[in-house]
């Protein structure tokens, strides 16, 4: 039990930290400027990314008490995610201190937002029941919807958090209607359990409307195309450090459990031999959402929309790594270019919305491309790290982005169950694309002579924020050795795939106690 | 016919008979009552009281301020009963029984931060 | 489980998942949609008793239980952004609410 809990740590000290801001922004004096929260926040979410960092290094943990061993599994894989989330959720708060006051939207209660919103995507990577990854997903979401309408004076920031409510809960009956119909498969929603049974059982008609269900419920959160309609108009209303903590938290913590999920319950032989298949799904919603991505992100005026766009095409990388994935005894996952492509993608994408939050000032944003001209004479630091951003998120080496997307590549060609290199080729074409807007930004920052007095926020912890994004995408990028044995160990996946099925036998806690009673 | 089909013919007198009922009140009265129309007669609540003001006026938001929490603090009542009925067949494993005490309480201390949270806010002030 | 066999549960659930749904796709007013999304959400928990009942365990009604409190949580958060919707609009029309461009 102690020794479960100090397993827990991560996530009961991420969860702690939330509810105690929370508790200090009311007790706080009121005419007080609320950065400390954002300090406290952060120094909270350091622990928890301390304390993920030493289960990490012990290899992954088993779960000893039944109780939590069916919810929660913290093998590499989750302490993977946890780091990575916990990293992200980081950046966003010191790139948040500053911009929210100059924003006119400076309350205490934004930091416990991202708190719990990073507690909701810890426990949805760590879950090994899908009761469990839906309470997470929900704690994300919940958090997610209020922090999006953040600016509430502005009408966009309105529009913005409606139009993500409206889609976030429409994604959730899917989501929900595909659970009932594994429980009515299989008679649990526990992803060992649901494994065992689809080994040994046709999936058939209740197999194909699972996957239905499943594919679009994810599809909203990660913002595949077709699902994908939202993101734009969320991340351009959003507050800027809250798109990038979208981009890279959400998606990330989305991908990692859509990878659990898929790999875990529904990696079995019988699933791709359904009339609809999730993988040949998965490969051709790749193709989709990379091309339609990078076409729109193409005609896009302002910076913010385009990073969204960009998004939408990372999306489609990243379905190749899940497509070219294959669980290994239930449970574990191949392919460790996934995890270092998302990396790559987080870190990249939590910088570039942490630069663009600069511009603005006063409760006014302007984020056109306009307003970026000249904005490397005036901030070469700022515009500097943008730069190592853009060539990270267009796969130009030596950022972690070139390799993430070398390793991917790899791995879906080195693929044995499925001909994967029609999406590999997709995949570079599209690249291509993608180095045009990415350097349209560049050629602007550095090219332009400025059109008038722009307004900027100048903020220490916002220089914080993405000089160790880009610090960190420029180390991962060319000293790549640690950051490969991290992702490979992450992919290993489960370090309890035999001993895990016992989770069979203990998924009903209360049984072995109501038969001995008697 | 199937002794499940047959459980259902209850229902379907009773539903026989409800229709009738309601069917033949309003047959009669469309038939046999007089028609007088005037204001009168057309008011919500002909011979009680005089309508004030209009019932499709808006009211305060301060109403949906407190049905939320009440929603929220009312539903998490939910997770109490089954709590509550499975507490004694566990109560025979004293372990387990505390782990499963100690989280309820857990579980309700965190309800109650929320709780501290909101009054701090000011929000159950009704001004 | 006596008498009403499981696929006519599942049949009436399905109904009503897709009348949520299609109040989601086609109706523009921002109370009714809403309201759409928890007709889905009900109806899951229709689903889920049923296979409960079928199987006769308890773990359908433990995730009926969370989607209750979710779906409340949910309504909390939903309610006050389409109040903010109303105080910037003065409607809660969907097609009122286009300020940022497709």
């Amino acid at each position: 039990m102690a020794a479960d809990l100090a397993h827990l740590s991560p996530l009961l000290i991420v969860c702690c930290v939330g509810l105690g801001i929370l508790l200090l922004d009311v007790f706080a004096d009121p005419k007080q400027p609320k950065t400390f929260i954002g300090y406290v926040a952060v120094v909270g979410l350091l622990v928890a990314l301390a304390a993920t960092g030493w289960l990490f290094a012990t290899g992954g943990v088993l779960l000893t008490q039944p109780y939590f061993a069916v919810a929660l599994t913290l093998d590499p894989f989750a302490l993977f995610g946890f780091a990575l989330i916990l990293v992200v959720a980081i950046l966003t708060t010191l790139a948040s201190v500053h911009y929210l006051p100059s924003q006119r939207c400076e309350w205490g209660e934004y930091y416990s937002l991202v708190v719990f919103a990073s507690l909701g995507m810890m426990v949805m990577v760590a879950a090994a029941d899908l009761i469990t990854m839906f309470v997470g997903l929900e704690i994300m979401s919940v958090a997610i919807y209020v922090l999006a309408g953040f600016k509430r004076q502005s009408p966009f920031a309105i529009e913005a958090a409606m139009k993500y409510f409206f889609l976030g809960a429409f994604a959730t009956g899917f989501l929900l209607y595909g659970l009932a119909f594994v429980y009515g498969a299989t008679g649990s929603t526990n992803l060992n359990v649901v494994a065992e049974h689809f080994a040994k059982n046709d999936p058939g008609l209740y197999g194909i409307v699972i996957v239905i269900m499943m594919i679009v419920a994810f599809g909203f959160k990660i913002a595949a195309v077709p699902f994908h309609m939202w993101t734009p108009d969320v991340y351009e209303g959003s507050p800027s450090p809250i798109a990038g903590l979208m981009a890279g938290g959400v998606k990330t913590a989305a991908f990692l459990a859509l990878a659990r999920v898929f790999l875990t319950a529904f990696g079995g032989a019988d699933f791709e031999n359904l009339a609809i298949s999730w993988r040949e799904v998965f490969y051709w919603l790749a193709i989709l959402t990379m091309t339609v991505g990078n076409i729109l992100a193409v005609v896009q005026q302002n910076v913010k929309r385009m990073l969204a766009y960009s998004s939408i095409s990372h999306a489609g990388y990243i379905l190749i790594g899940i497509v070219a994935s294959r669980s290994v005894d239930g449970g574990a996952v191949a392919g460790s270019g996934l995890f270092f492509y998302l990396l790559a993608y987080a870190l990249s994408s939590v910088g570039a919305f942490a630069v663009v939050s600069m511009l603005g000032k006063d409760g006014e944003e302007d984020i056109t491309y306009g307003n970026l001209a000249g904005f490397a004479y005036r901030h070469g630091f700022a515009a500097l790290c943008m730069v190592i951003f853009m060539a990270s998120l267009a796969g130009i080496p030596p950022t972690a982005g070139f390799l993430g997307k070398y390793l991917v590549f790899t791995d879906a060609l080195a693929a044995t169950h499925m001909n994967l290199l029609p999406l590999v080729l997709v995949a570079v074409v599209n690249s291509m694309i993608g180095v045009y807007y990415y350097l349209k930004v560049i050629v602007f920052m550095y090219m332009r002579e400025p059109r008038r007095e722009f307004e900027t926020i100048r903020s220490v912890p916002m220089g914080i924020a993405f000089g160790l994004a880009a610090l960190v995408v420029v180390v991962c990028g060319s000293f790549p050795d640690t950051t490969i044995r991290w992702s490979a160990k992450a992919a290993t996946g489960n370090p309890s795939a035999d001993s895990a099925i016992s989770a069979a036998s203990v998924i009903d806690v209360p049984a072995p106690v109501a038969t001995t009673a008697k | 016919m199937l002794d499940s089909q047959i459980e259902y013919i209850p229902v379907l007198i009773m539903l026989a008979i409800c229709s009738a009922a309601i069917g033949g009140m309003l047959t009669l009265n469309f038939l046999l009552g007089p028609k007088r129309k005037n204001a009168i007669k057309n008011a919500p609540f002909e011979s009680g009281e005089k309508q004030i003001h209009s019932p499709k006026r808006r009211f305060s938001v301060k109403f949906y301020l407190v049905g939320i929490f009440f929603i929220v603090f009312d539903i998490e009542a939910v997770f109490l009963f089954p709590w509550a009925t499975l507490y004694r067949q566990w109560l025979r494993d004293p372990a387990f029984a505390w782990v499963a005490f100690g989280e309820m309480f857990l579980f309700l201390g965190i309800l109650s931060l929320g709780l501290v949270y909101v009054w701090r806010r000011g929000a159950l002030e009704w001004d | 489980m006596s008498g009403i066999p499981l696929s006519w549960w599942l049949t009436l659930g399905t109904v009503l998942f897709g009348v949520g749904t299609i109040g989601v796709l086609t109706r523009r007013n921002a109370l009714v949609v809403f309201m759409s999304i928890e007709l889905m959400l009900n109806a899951v928990n229709l689903i889920l008793l049923a296979f409960a009942r079928q199987r006769g365990d308890e773990h359908g009604h433990v995730l009926a239980f969370f989607i209750i409190a979710v779906a409340a949580a949910e309504a909390a958060v939903g309610l006050a952004i389409i109040l903010s919707v109303f105080r910037h609009k003065r409607s809660v029309n969907l097609d009122d609410v286009r300020a940022l461009k497709h």
